[in-house]
Protein backbone atom coordinates (compact mmCIF):
# COMPACT_ATOMS: atom_id res chain seq x y z
CA UNK A 1 0.00 0.00 0.00
CA UNK A 2 1.50 3.26 -1.01
CA UNK A 3 1.74 6.23 1.30
CA UNK A 4 -0.46 8.24 -1.08
CA UNK A 5 -3.29 5.75 -0.60
CA UNK A 6 -2.83 6.06 3.12
CA UNK A 7 -3.11 9.85 2.98
CA UNK A 8 -6.21 9.69 0.79
CA UNK A 9 -7.69 7.11 3.16
CA UNK A 10 -6.94 9.27 6.18
CA UNK A 11 -8.53 12.25 4.47
CA UNK A 12 -11.72 10.35 3.72
CA UNK A 13 -11.72 8.70 7.15
CA UNK A 14 -11.47 12.14 8.73
CA UNK A 15 -14.55 13.35 6.86
CA UNK A 16 -16.55 10.24 7.75
CA UNK A 17 -15.27 10.38 11.32
CA UNK A 18 -16.54 13.92 11.62
CA UNK A 19 -19.99 12.81 10.52
CA UNK A 20 -19.87 9.79 12.82
CA UNK A 21 -19.48 12.01 15.90
CA UNK A 22 -22.95 13.44 15.44
CA UNK A 23 -24.57 10.12 14.56
CA UNK A 24 -23.08 8.30 17.53
CA UNK A 25 -23.90 10.99 20.11
CA UNK A 26 -27.49 11.10 18.91
CA UNK A 27 -27.88 7.33 18.82
CA UNK A 28 -26.36 6.70 22.22
CA UNK A 29 -28.06 9.57 24.01
CA UNK A 30 -31.64 9.68 22.71
CA UNK A 31 -31.68 6.37 20.81
CA UNK A 32 -32.40 7.95 17.46
CA UNK A 33 -30.89 6.63 14.24
CA UNK A 34 -30.61 9.79 12.24
CA UNK A 35 -30.62 8.79 8.58
CA UNK A 36 -30.87 12.47 7.65
CA UNK A 37 -27.43 13.22 9.04
CA UNK A 38 -25.91 13.03 5.57
CA UNK A 39 -28.59 15.37 4.27
CA UNK A 40 -27.66 17.83 7.01
CA UNK A 41 -24.08 17.79 5.76
CA UNK A 42 -25.23 18.23 2.17
CA UNK A 43 -27.44 21.18 3.10
CA UNK A 44 -24.57 22.75 5.05
CA UNK A 45 -22.19 22.19 2.15
CA UNK A 46 -24.51 23.64 -0.48
CA UNK A 47 -25.33 26.64 1.72
CA UNK A 48 -21.64 27.34 2.33
CA UNK A 49 -21.02 27.04 -1.41
CA UNK A 50 -23.87 29.43 -2.27
CA UNK A 51 -22.69 31.91 0.35
CA UNK A 52 -19.14 31.69 -1.03
CA UNK A 53 -20.44 32.44 -4.56
CA UNK A 54 -22.31 35.50 -3.31
CA UNK A 55 -19.47 36.75 -1.13
CA UNK A 56 -16.59 36.09 -3.55
CA UNK A 57 -16.82 39.41 -5.47
CA UNK A 58 -17.56 41.37 -2.29
CA UNK A 59 -14.56 39.93 -0.44
CA UNK A 60 -12.34 40.35 -3.50
CA UNK A 61 -13.35 44.02 -3.70
CA UNK A 62 -12.72 44.60 -0.02
CA UNK A 63 -9.52 42.65 0.62
CA UNK A 64 -8.13 41.77 -2.81
CA UNK A 65 -5.93 38.71 -2.68
CA UNK A 66 -4.65 39.16 0.86
CA UNK A 67 -4.72 36.72 3.80
CA UNK A 68 -7.70 38.65 5.17
CA UNK A 69 -9.67 37.58 2.10
CA UNK A 70 -9.04 33.89 2.83
CA UNK A 71 -9.76 34.34 6.53
CA UNK A 72 -13.04 36.19 5.96
CA UNK A 73 -14.12 33.66 3.32
CA UNK A 74 -13.32 30.80 5.71
CA UNK A 75 -15.25 32.49 8.52
CA UNK A 76 -18.26 33.16 6.30
CA UNK A 77 -18.34 29.57 5.03
CA UNK A 78 -17.93 28.13 8.49
CA UNK A 79 -20.67 30.34 9.92
CA UNK A 80 -23.11 29.70 7.08
CA UNK A 81 -22.41 25.94 7.13
CA UNK A 82 -22.93 25.69 10.88
CA UNK A 83 -26.03 27.88 10.85
CA UNK A 84 -27.73 26.03 8.02
CA UNK A 85 -26.81 22.68 9.57
CA UNK A 86 -28.30 23.82 12.87
CA UNK A 87 -31.50 25.02 11.17
CA UNK A 88 -31.81 21.72 9.32
CA UNK A 89 -31.21 19.91 12.63
CA UNK A 90 -34.07 21.93 14.10
CA UNK A 91 -36.28 20.78 11.24
CA UNK A 92 -35.37 17.14 11.95
CA UNK A 93 -36.10 17.73 15.63
CA UNK A 94 -39.52 19.22 14.86
CA UNK A 95 -40.50 16.54 12.32
CA UNK A 96 -38.78 13.37 13.44
CA UNK A 97 -38.20 13.73 17.17
CA UNK A 98 -40.74 15.88 18.96
CA UNK A 99 -43.95 14.26 17.65
CA UNK A 100 -42.79 10.67 18.17
CA UNK A 101 -40.16 10.62 20.93
CA UNK A 102 -42.57 9.25 23.52
CA UNK A 103 -44.23 6.72 21.23
CA UNK A 104 -43.48 3.01 21.15
CA UNK A 105 -40.74 1.86 18.78
CA UNK A 106 -39.21 5.31 18.65
CA UNK A 107 -35.97 4.01 17.10
CA UNK A 108 -37.74 2.49 14.09
CA UNK A 109 -40.18 5.36 13.69
CA UNK A 110 -37.41 7.93 13.77
CA UNK A 111 -35.38 5.85 11.33
CA UNK A 112 -38.26 5.89 8.84
CA UNK A 113 -38.95 9.60 9.35
CA UNK A 114 -35.32 10.62 8.97
CA UNK A 115 -34.89 8.34 5.94
CA UNK A 116 -37.85 10.12 4.34
CA UNK A 117 -36.37 13.52 5.18
CA UNK A 118 -33.04 12.37 3.75
CA UNK A 119 -34.55 11.13 0.46
CA UNK A 120 -36.66 14.27 0.05
CA UNK A 121 -33.74 16.58 0.77
CA UNK A 122 -31.40 14.77 -1.61
CA UNK A 123 -33.99 15.00 -4.40
CA UNK A 124 -34.56 18.70 -3.74
CA UNK A 125 -30.81 19.35 -3.81
CA UNK A 126 -30.45 17.36 -7.05
CA UNK A 127 -33.32 19.33 -8.57
CA UNK A 128 -31.84 22.66 -7.52
CA UNK A 129 -28.15 22.07 -8.17
CA UNK A 130 -27.91 19.08 -10.48
CA UNK A 131 -25.76 16.00 -10.13
CA UNK A 132 -22.36 17.62 -10.74
CA UNK A 133 -19.80 18.04 -7.99
CA UNK A 134 -19.27 21.56 -6.70
CA UNK A 135 -16.01 22.73 -5.25
CA UNK A 136 -15.91 24.89 -2.15
CA UNK A 137 -13.22 27.57 -2.04
CA UNK A 138 -9.99 26.07 -0.72
CA UNK A 139 -9.93 27.71 2.66
CA UNK A 140 -6.70 25.96 3.61
CA UNK A 141 -5.00 27.41 0.53
CA UNK A 142 -3.51 25.87 -2.62
CA UNK A 143 -0.32 23.92 -2.67
CA UNK A 144 1.45 20.84 -1.47
CA UNK A 145 3.96 20.04 1.16
CA UNK A 146 6.23 17.02 1.41
CA UNK A 147 5.84 15.16 4.67
CA UNK A 148 7.92 11.99 5.29
CA UNK A 149 8.48 11.60 1.58
CA UNK A 150 4.81 11.98 0.67
CA UNK A 151 3.20 14.93 -1.04
CA UNK A 152 0.21 16.16 0.89
CA UNK A 153 -2.18 18.87 -0.24
CA UNK A 154 -2.95 21.69 2.18
CA UNK A 155 -6.65 20.84 2.18
CA UNK A 156 -5.88 17.21 3.10
CA UNK A 157 -3.72 18.34 6.00
CA UNK A 158 -6.39 20.85 7.00
CA UNK A 159 -9.16 18.24 6.94
CA UNK A 160 -7.22 15.67 8.93
CA UNK A 161 -5.90 18.14 11.51
CA UNK A 162 -9.24 19.88 12.04
CA UNK A 163 -11.07 16.57 12.40
CA UNK A 164 -8.64 15.48 15.10
CA UNK A 165 -9.00 18.86 16.79
CA UNK A 166 -12.81 18.64 16.69
CA UNK A 167 -12.74 15.07 18.01
CA UNK A 168 -10.50 16.11 20.91
CA UNK A 169 -12.79 19.07 21.64
CA UNK A 170 -15.87 16.82 21.66
CA UNK A 171 -14.07 14.36 23.93
CA UNK A 172 -13.11 17.14 26.34
CA UNK A 173 -16.64 18.53 26.21
CA UNK A 174 -18.14 15.13 27.00
CA UNK A 175 -15.67 14.56 29.80
CA UNK A 176 -15.56 17.88 31.58
CA UNK A 177 -18.69 19.92 30.84
CA UNK A 178 -22.05 19.70 32.57
CA UNK A 179 -23.85 18.84 29.34
CA UNK A 180 -21.24 16.18 28.67
CA UNK A 181 -21.86 14.63 32.06
CA UNK A 182 -25.58 14.55 31.32
CA UNK A 183 -25.05 12.94 27.92
CA UNK A 184 -22.79 10.28 29.39
CA UNK A 185 -25.39 9.59 32.06
CA UNK A 186 -28.03 9.17 29.36
CA UNK A 187 -25.77 6.84 27.40
CA UNK A 188 -25.32 4.60 30.40
CA UNK A 189 -28.86 4.16 31.53
CA UNK A 190 -31.10 3.24 28.63
CA UNK A 191 -34.08 3.41 30.98
CA UNK A 192 -33.24 7.04 31.53
CA UNK A 193 -34.08 7.75 27.91
CA UNK A 194 -37.69 6.88 28.39
CA UNK A 195 -37.88 7.89 32.01
CA UNK A 196 -36.62 11.41 32.50
CA UNK A 197 -37.51 11.41 36.16
CA UNK A 198 -33.88 11.77 36.86
CA UNK A 199 -33.38 15.49 37.02
CA UNK A 200 -30.21 15.15 35.02
CA UNK A 201 -31.61 13.09 32.20
CA UNK A 202 -34.74 15.22 32.00
CA UNK A 203 -32.76 17.91 30.30
CA UNK A 204 -32.51 15.86 27.18
CA UNK A 205 -36.19 16.16 26.59
CA UNK A 206 -36.38 19.80 25.60
CA UNK A 207 -39.70 21.44 26.18
CA UNK A 208 -41.57 22.31 23.01
CA UNK B 1 -48.64 25.06 58.31
CA UNK B 2 -48.46 25.96 54.64
CA UNK B 3 -49.52 23.46 52.07
CA UNK B 4 -46.63 22.36 49.88
CA UNK B 5 -48.61 20.02 47.70
CA UNK B 6 -52.33 19.89 47.21
CA UNK B 7 -53.84 17.31 44.88
CA UNK B 8 -57.54 17.41 44.01
CA UNK B 9 -59.51 14.83 42.03
CA UNK B 10 -56.47 13.38 40.33
CA UNK B 11 -56.98 10.58 37.81
CA UNK B 12 -54.07 9.09 35.95
CA UNK B 13 -53.06 6.06 33.97
CA UNK B 14 -51.34 4.59 30.97
CA UNK B 15 -53.27 4.17 27.71
CA UNK B 16 -56.60 2.46 28.41
CA UNK B 17 -55.51 1.59 31.94
CA UNK B 18 -56.72 3.88 34.71
CA UNK B 19 -54.48 3.58 37.75
CA UNK B 20 -55.42 6.51 40.00
CA UNK B 21 -59.05 7.24 40.90
CA UNK B 22 -60.08 10.66 42.24
CA UNK B 23 -57.09 11.17 44.50
CA UNK B 24 -57.25 13.98 47.08
CA UNK B 25 -53.98 14.42 48.87
CA UNK B 26 -52.30 17.23 50.77
CA UNK B 27 -48.75 17.60 52.04
CA UNK B 28 -47.88 20.39 54.47
CA UNK B 29 -44.55 21.97 55.14
CA UNK B 30 -42.39 20.08 57.62
CA UNK B 31 -44.30 16.83 57.20
CA UNK B 32 -42.96 13.37 56.66
CA UNK B 33 -45.64 11.19 55.14
CA UNK B 34 -45.60 7.46 54.62
CA UNK B 35 -47.56 6.19 51.63
CA UNK B 36 -48.08 2.50 52.12
CA UNK B 37 -49.70 -0.12 49.97
CA UNK B 38 -49.06 -3.26 48.03
CA UNK B 39 -47.27 -3.58 44.75
CA UNK B 40 -49.24 -2.31 41.78
CA UNK B 41 -51.74 -0.18 43.70
CA UNK B 42 -50.62 3.20 42.38
CA UNK B 43 -47.98 4.59 44.76
CA UNK B 44 -45.40 5.09 42.03
CA UNK B 45 -48.05 6.33 39.60
CA UNK B 46 -49.06 9.00 42.12
CA UNK B 47 -45.44 10.18 42.31
CA UNK B 48 -45.04 9.96 38.56
CA UNK B 49 -48.16 12.00 37.93
CA UNK B 50 -46.86 14.75 40.24
CA UNK B 51 -43.76 14.79 38.02
CA UNK B 52 -45.94 14.68 34.87
CA UNK B 53 -44.51 11.32 33.84
CA UNK B 54 -47.58 9.12 33.41
CA UNK B 55 -49.27 8.41 30.09
CA UNK B 56 -52.27 10.62 30.82
CA UNK B 57 -53.65 12.51 33.79
CA UNK B 58 -56.32 14.97 34.79
CA UNK B 59 -57.09 16.83 37.98
CA UNK B 60 -55.44 19.61 39.90
CA UNK B 61 -51.95 19.39 41.40
CA UNK B 62 -51.02 22.57 43.22
CA UNK B 63 -47.39 22.92 44.29
CA UNK B 64 -47.06 25.90 46.63
CA UNK B 65 -50.19 27.35 45.08
CA UNK B 66 -49.00 26.89 41.52
CA UNK B 67 -50.82 24.54 39.17
CA UNK B 68 -48.55 21.82 37.78
CA UNK B 69 -51.26 19.29 36.95
CA UNK B 70 -54.17 19.75 34.59
CA UNK B 71 -55.33 17.50 31.82
CA UNK B 72 -52.76 15.87 29.63
CA UNK B 73 -52.84 12.81 27.42
CA UNK B 74 -49.51 13.01 25.59
CA UNK B 75 -46.02 14.30 26.13
CA UNK B 76 -45.07 12.41 29.28
CA UNK B 77 -41.91 13.94 30.68
CA UNK B 78 -42.06 17.18 28.74
CA UNK B 79 -42.84 19.25 31.81
CA UNK B 80 -40.72 17.23 34.22
CA UNK B 81 -37.61 19.38 34.06
CA UNK B 82 -39.54 22.52 34.93
CA UNK B 83 -41.27 20.71 37.80
CA UNK B 84 -37.84 19.68 39.12
CA UNK B 85 -36.79 23.30 38.82
CA UNK B 86 -39.83 24.41 40.84
CA UNK B 87 -38.55 22.29 43.72
CA UNK B 88 -39.79 18.70 43.62
CA UNK B 89 -37.25 15.89 43.64
CA UNK B 90 -38.15 12.30 42.88
CA UNK B 91 -36.10 9.24 43.69
CA UNK B 92 -37.41 6.63 41.29
CA UNK B 93 -38.06 3.08 42.31
CA UNK B 94 -35.14 0.68 42.15
CA UNK B 95 -31.62 1.56 41.27
CA UNK B 96 -31.78 4.50 38.96
CA UNK B 97 -28.10 4.61 38.36
CA UNK B 98 -25.58 5.26 35.66
CA UNK B 99 -23.07 2.45 36.22
CA UNK B 100 -20.08 4.01 34.46
CA UNK B 101 -20.13 7.30 36.38
CA UNK B 102 -18.36 7.80 39.69
CA UNK B 103 -20.32 8.57 42.84
CA UNK B 104 -19.32 12.23 42.63
CA UNK B 105 -20.34 12.55 38.98
CA UNK B 106 -23.57 10.77 39.72
CA UNK B 107 -24.43 13.18 42.50
CA UNK B 108 -23.50 16.13 40.27
CA UNK B 109 -26.15 14.92 37.83
CA UNK B 110 -28.76 15.75 40.43
CA UNK B 111 -27.60 19.34 40.92
CA UNK B 112 -30.15 20.56 38.44
CA UNK B 113 -30.77 24.20 39.23
CA UNK B 114 -28.11 26.75 38.47
CA UNK B 115 -27.52 27.46 42.15
CA UNK B 116 -27.30 23.76 42.97
CA UNK B 117 -24.75 23.26 40.20
CA UNK B 118 -22.62 26.14 41.47
CA UNK B 119 -22.74 24.79 45.00
CA UNK B 120 -22.40 21.14 44.00
CA UNK B 121 -19.25 20.48 46.04
CA UNK B 122 -20.95 21.79 49.20
CA UNK B 123 -24.07 19.81 48.45
CA UNK B 124 -22.11 16.62 47.80
CA UNK B 125 -20.54 17.13 51.18
CA UNK B 126 -24.00 17.42 52.75
CA UNK B 127 -25.14 14.20 51.06
CA UNK B 128 -21.99 12.44 52.27
CA UNK B 129 -22.80 13.62 55.81
CA UNK B 130 -26.19 11.97 55.55
CA UNK B 131 -24.95 8.83 53.80
CA UNK B 132 -21.58 8.41 55.52
CA UNK B 133 -20.55 5.17 53.73
CA UNK B 134 -20.40 7.09 50.44
CA UNK B 135 -17.56 9.34 51.58
CA UNK B 136 -14.84 6.78 50.98
CA UNK B 137 -16.41 5.76 47.67
CA UNK B 138 -16.41 9.22 46.05
CA UNK B 139 -14.37 8.10 43.06
CA UNK B 140 -15.71 4.58 42.77
CA UNK B 141 -17.84 3.65 39.78
CA UNK B 142 -21.47 3.37 40.82
CA UNK B 143 -21.81 0.05 38.96
CA UNK B 144 -19.34 -1.54 41.36
CA UNK B 145 -21.21 -0.56 44.54
CA UNK B 146 -23.41 -2.80 46.65
CA UNK B 147 -27.22 -2.54 46.51
CA UNK B 148 -27.47 -0.42 49.65
CA UNK B 149 -24.74 1.95 48.54
CA UNK B 150 -26.37 2.32 45.15
CA UNK B 151 -29.67 3.19 46.79
CA UNK B 152 -27.86 5.80 48.87
CA UNK B 153 -26.42 7.31 45.69
CA UNK B 154 -29.85 7.25 44.08
CA UNK B 155 -31.51 9.02 47.03
CA UNK B 156 -28.49 11.30 47.43
CA UNK B 157 -28.90 12.53 43.89
CA UNK B 158 -32.41 13.74 44.64
CA UNK B 159 -31.02 15.60 47.65
CA UNK B 160 -28.61 17.53 45.43
CA UNK B 161 -31.40 19.70 44.01
CA UNK B 162 -32.94 22.54 45.91
CA UNK B 163 -36.23 20.89 46.59
CA UNK B 164 -38.98 21.63 49.05
CA UNK B 165 -40.72 18.34 48.38
CA UNK B 166 -38.96 15.00 48.21
CA UNK B 167 -40.78 12.01 46.78
CA UNK B 168 -38.90 8.84 47.69
CA UNK B 169 -40.20 5.73 45.96
CA UNK B 170 -39.62 2.49 47.88
CA UNK B 171 -36.23 3.12 49.43
CA UNK B 172 -36.10 -0.42 50.81
CA UNK B 173 -36.94 -2.25 47.58
CA UNK B 174 -34.69 -5.24 47.06
CA UNK B 175 -32.43 -4.47 50.01
CA UNK B 176 -31.58 -6.71 52.95
CA UNK B 177 -33.55 -5.69 56.09
CA UNK B 178 -30.47 -4.37 57.91
CA UNK B 179 -29.39 -2.27 54.93
CA UNK B 180 -32.87 -0.94 54.23
CA UNK B 181 -33.08 0.14 57.88
CA UNK B 182 -29.85 2.09 57.55
CA UNK B 183 -31.03 3.76 54.32
CA UNK B 184 -34.34 4.74 55.94
CA UNK B 185 -32.50 5.91 59.11
CA UNK B 186 -30.43 8.20 56.91
CA UNK B 187 -33.61 9.48 55.22
CA UNK B 188 -35.11 10.38 58.57
CA UNK B 189 -31.98 12.27 59.55
CA UNK B 190 -32.67 14.81 56.79
CA UNK B 191 -34.12 17.92 58.43
CA UNK B 192 -37.60 18.77 57.21
CA UNK B 193 -37.73 22.47 58.13
CA UNK B 194 -39.24 24.27 55.20
CA UNK B 195 -39.54 21.03 53.28
CA UNK B 196 -41.68 17.96 53.17
CA UNK B 197 -41.05 14.35 52.32
CA UNK B 198 -43.32 11.59 51.09
CA UNK B 199 -41.97 8.06 51.26
CA UNK B 200 -43.75 5.28 49.39
CA UNK B 201 -43.10 1.97 51.04
CA UNK B 202 -44.49 -1.55 51.22
CA UNK B 203 -42.81 -2.33 54.49
CA UNK B 204 -45.01 -0.53 57.04
CA UNK B 205 -42.77 -1.58 59.93
CA UNK B 206 -39.90 0.46 58.51
CA UNK B 207 -41.89 3.68 58.77
CA UNK B 208 -43.96 2.94 61.84
CA UNK B 209 -43.82 5.57 64.54
CA UNK B 210 -41.50 7.76 62.55
CA UNK B 211 -43.72 9.55 60.07
CA UNK B 212 -46.23 12.30 60.84
CA UNK B 213 -48.96 10.65 58.81
CA UNK B 214 -49.35 7.27 57.25
CA UNK B 215 -51.69 6.95 54.28
CA UNK B 216 -52.75 3.69 52.75
CA UNK B 217 -53.16 3.18 49.06
CA UNK B 218 -55.35 0.46 47.62
CA UNK B 219 -56.46 -0.10 44.02
CA UNK B 220 -55.59 3.45 43.00
CA UNK B 221 -57.46 5.10 45.88
CA UNK B 222 -56.18 6.59 49.10
CA UNK B 223 -57.58 4.61 52.01
CA UNK B 224 -57.57 6.32 55.34
CA UNK B 225 -55.20 8.80 56.76
CA UNK B 226 -54.19 7.14 59.99
CA UNK B 227 -51.91 9.79 61.40
CA UNK B 228 -49.13 8.76 63.71
CA UNK B 229 -48.79 5.02 63.72
CA UNK B 230 -46.57 2.85 65.79
CA UNK B 231 -46.44 -0.88 65.41
CA UNK B 232 -44.58 -1.01 68.77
Amino acid sequence: MSAITLIHGLNLAAIYGLMAIGISILWSSVGMINMAHGATFAVSGYTAWQVSLVLKPIIAAAFGNSVMASVSMAAAMLASGILSGALFGLLIYLLAYLPIHDKANFAVRSLIMTLAINLATVQVLLYLFGPNQRGLPKIFGFGKVELLGVNMRYDQIGTIVSTFAIMLLVLAWLRYSRKGLEIRAMMQNPEGQSFPAYPCAGQHFPSP
Amino acid sequence: MDEVLSIRRLNAGYGPLRVLHEIDFTVREGERIGLVGLNGHGKSTLFRSVMSLVGWQNGSILFKGREIGGSRSTGAGRKTHSIVRLGIALTPQGDAIFPGLTVNQHLDCGAYSRIAWRERAKRRDMVMDIFAPLRKLEHALVGTLSGGERRMVSVGRALMTEASLYLIDEPSLGLAPKISTSVVEALFSIPTEGRAMVIAEQNVALLSGRVDRMIGMHAGRLRGDVGHVSLG
